[in-house]
């Protein structure tokens, strides 16, 4: 069991924080978020998620033709919207209150390619 | 019903990225962790010149052997007193390890630099099978590995 170090340099280019996965091996799903060039934003302030069920995120790998869908439940909250988001194995996504109407989610990805975002 | 369209912006530099300051490239590391390689560690120690990213939260997802997962917050902390821009984290009471079924998920505040060294052991399947009383001597590595955080 030889000793060694694992050192790590990490640097935030965007200007907004974020959470991100290291070290989780090929098998994490979230490891695509670091060195990737891709923002995808979402300003999401306008809308009203106490009367929302469901989400719906357009999602393809990079260069493929079509985007496949994937849905999942908001339950009336941004919080739960968000929790089903991150467990959706697309990486993760972060939230940030801008102003009191702007509201962003956002994700960094080269691996998967975002479409739109339809909240029911 | 609401339709948002993404904004798009490219960050030529990535927009969060992660280098290996050794001679293997993050991605080798990367890709090593779970595939023959785990890592376990009892400290680490982060640097950044900011003191609101010493002070972010790092979130550990840890699975047992039953597929529990659970998830421990570690809070960290600095002497207020002290303009002190690193941290060494005492991490052996987590009983945690790089080995694929777990993760390491911290929060970078925008714009900032973050450093982080973990002093590591490295695990390997061979030593599995090559030490011990027999192939699987070394197993008792995983016998404690249920969830106690």
């Amino acid at each position: 069991m030889p000793a060694k170090k694992i050192i790590l340099d990490i640097q935030n280019n965007t200007p907004y924080p974020a959470y991100f996965s290291i070290l989780g091996g090929l098998q994490d799903p979230n490891q695509y978020n670091v060195n990737s060039k891709t923002e995808y934003l979402y300003d999401i302030g306008n809308f009203n998620f106490a009367t929302s069920s469901t989400f719906t995120l357009e999602f393809k790998r990079v260069g493929a033709a079509t985007f496949s869908i994937k849905q999942g439940p908001t339950n009336g909250s941004a919080q739960a919207f968000l929790m089903s988001l991150n467990l959706s194995s697309l990486g993760l996504f972060n939230t940030l209150r801008l102003s009191s109407t702007i509201f962003i989610l956002y994700t960094f990805n080269d691996y998967y390619e975002f479409g739109q975002l339809t909240l029911n | 019903m609401a339709t948002f369209s993404p904004i798009i912006t490219i960050y030529p530099n990535d927009a969060i990225r992660v280098t290996s300051t050794s001679d293997l490239s993050y991605a080798t590391v990367n890709a090593s962790v779970g595939t023959g390689y785990y890592y376990d560690f009892k400290n680490f120690y982060q640097y950044s010149t900011s003191l609101e990213q010493l002070i972010e939260p790092i979130y550990l997802l840890k699975f047992s052997k039953q597929g529990d997962r659970n998830v421990y917050y570690l809070n960290n902390t600095i002497d207020p007193y002290q303009q002190s821009s690193a941290l060494s984290i005492d991490a052996e009471f987590l009983d945690y390890r790089f080995d694929s079924n777990n993760a390491f998920i911290p929060r970078i505040l925008g714009n900032t630099k973050l450093f982080y060294r973990f002093d590591i052991h490295e695990l390997s399947n061979e030593d599995f099978l090559t030490r011990g009383e027999s192939n699987f001597g070394l197993i008792d590595f995983y016998e404690d590995y249920e969830i106690d955080f």
